[in-house]
């Protein structure tokens, strides 16, 4: 159980991205039913969260520490590219006050940079296991 | 040294506890961080709306007051489209008491394909302006040419761009600094430039005449500034009969409105503070209580092995202040994580003005959140501290026995 603790933990992460990018956290809406800038950025967010979530689910079914290690580093890279999803790789409204921008952009950065954090974390936590294992 | 390394064993033997009580300082120290930020933040913006301002008196159309007030638009940016004839501006400059008198015209962009995005923009006269060109000219050293704009910080576009306006292209020449108002979502103009701004909404379908003039002969508010000396509230009074179908509407009294919102949030969140604190330091001296009864003999062995009673209450309290401190800590910065990013956020919720703290204040804050929490841990320790020291270590271990 110790040792899944920081898949969970990113997984827990992954489906706040994925569920926060089509609820609360989710890209501006118009009253008009137009598309806003800013909704390619929230479907990208929504694929990052399900990419992330798909390799947490990877990483809890795999045993072997080495390809964990693997996982956990293409995690941390997808959560790098991630923080640069909303508003870098993909515009946002031109309003500082828009929904997007006050409250999706931050959240978002924040929750991709948690999964980066844990990453680095489950990596170290695996390269440790493996040289226990050696000793 | 031996001593430290025996408190950090000894917390690391526990990590219950350990996470337990670095939890509890964290949420203390990240209530107080939090709070005092916003206050601070609200209290910084209400002095930059007043510095802004600079207007004694501003004089709107009638139906203004009812269909976007002055100060919803001052705070919120509320878009207000409202209209008067442009004759009123010299009769307010004929009216006695009135140092200066300079006017604006509102006009709302659509959120629309013709628009980069649907703004407040504000046609003010460079030549005779005492409220905007003084801000502007912190960021723009030369008078604003036809077509050219001024945006507010929060505008998402750059120096040098084209910003379209009702299909007309506009040069953005400066970004404004922050207000913390809701002046930071406008963009400015000259009077010939709003004017054609004025003439394509017209294009557009969107009407802004008043019955008696054209494009040229409306004015939406008009700023007074009142002569040295003269009583602002008397000047008000005149120019409420001297003007027909306007409004004039005291500065002063509103700020004193916003002050009073601010207040009243500020009563709010010292409350809450005051009552997230009762409650967790009555939660931290349960705790401190219940590690009485858990490490008595633990300590008992301590004294046996020739501890002083004043190293064993030194070691106890080290083992606080390590754990107050790293909840301080990673309270402050998770506080962080959660003011900062949503500045905009939190502005709208409260809508008061809110203009962030400088990188000093911020600094300050969270000094004072650290050592109120580090303080007040080790107070509460203090008590179990000496009450552990004086056991006596025979009588427990026999107790125990």
């Amino acid at each position: 159980m110790k040792k899944d603790v920081f898949c969970v933990i990113l997984l827990v992460f992954a489906a706040a991205i994925a569920i926060g990018s089509v609820t609360v956290l989710g890209p501006c809406v118009h009253e008009d039913g137009s598309e806003a800038p800013c909704t390619g950025a929230g479907r990208a967010v929504l694929c990052g969260g399900c990419v992330l979530a798909i390799l947490a689910a990877l990483i809890l079914s795999i045993r072997k520490p080495s390809i964990r290690i693997v996982l956990f580093f293409i995690a941390l890279c997808t959560a790098a590219a991630g923080t640069a999803l909303p508003g870098t790789i993909f515009p946002l409204c031109r309003m500082d006050t828009m929904h997007c921008r006050a409250v999706m952009q931050p959240a978002m950065i924040i929750l991709f940079v948690f999964e980066m954090i844990v990453s680095v974390c489950g990596i170290a936590f695996e390269r440790n296991r493996i040289r226990r294992e050696k000793a | 040294m031996k001593h430290f390394s025996l408190t950090i064993r000894n917390l690391i033997r526990r990590p219950g506890r350990t996470t337990a009580l670095i939890l509890l300082t964290a949420f203390l120290a990240m209530s107080l961080f939090c709070g005092t930020i916003v206050v601070s933040s609200l209290r910084r913006g209400l002095n930059s709306m007043e510095n802004r301002l600079g207007a004694d008196i501003i004089v709107v159309p009638a139906e203004a007051e009812s269909k976007a007030s002055m100060k919803n638009l001052l705070l919120q940016g509320t878009i207000g489209t409202f209209y008067m004839d442009a004759s009123a501006l010299e009769k307010v400059r004929e009216t006695e008491g009135v140092e200066k008198a300079s006017a604006q015209v509102f006009l709302s962009s659509m959120k629309a394909d013709c628009c980069s995005v649907k703004v407040q923009i504000i046609g003010f006269d460079p030549e005779n302006d005492f409220v905007v060109q003084p801000w502007i000219a912190e960021s723009l050293n030369h008078q604003l040419g036809d077509m050219e704009v001024v945006v507010g910080c929060r505008v998402e576009t750059d120096v040098g761009n084209n910003f379209r306006i009702y299909d007309r292209n506009c040069k953005v020449m400066a970004k404004l600094a922050t207000t913390g108002t809701g002046l930071d979502t406008a963009v400015y103009c000259n009077m010939n430039t709003i004017h054609v701004l004025l003439q394509a909404a017209e294009e557009k379908g969107i009407t802004h005449k008043i019955d008696s003039g054209n494009d040229s002969e409306v004015v939406s508010a008009i700023y007074v500034r009142v002569l040295p000396g003269a009583d602002p509230g008397l000047v008000n009074n005149r120019l409420n009969g001297h003007v027909r179908k306007a409004t004039a509407i005291r500065t002063a009294g509103m700020m004193t409105e916003v002050a009073d919102s601010l207040n009243g949030v500020s009563r709010t969140i010292a409350v809450l503070i005051g009552a997230v604190w009762i409650l967790a330091l009555i939660i931290l001296f349960i705790v401190f209580s219940m590690m009485v009864n858990e490490r008595r003999r633990e300590l008992a062995v301590y004294r046996l092995l020739g501890m002083s009673r004043k190293m064993l209450s030194g070691m106890i309290l080290m083992e606080t202040a390590l754990c107050s401190l790293t909840g301080a800590l990673s309270g402050t910065a998770l506080g962080s994580v959660l003011v900062f990013p949503f500045t905009t956020l939190i502005e709208t919720s409260l809508k008061l003005p809110y203009l962030e703290c400088d990188a000093g204040t911020i600094v300050l804050c969270a000094c004072f959140a650290i050592t109120i929490t580090v303080l007040v841990g080790c107070a509460a320790g203090t008590r179990t501290a000496s009450r552990l020291s004086r056991v006596d270590p025979g009588t427990t271990l026999r107790e125990g026995a």
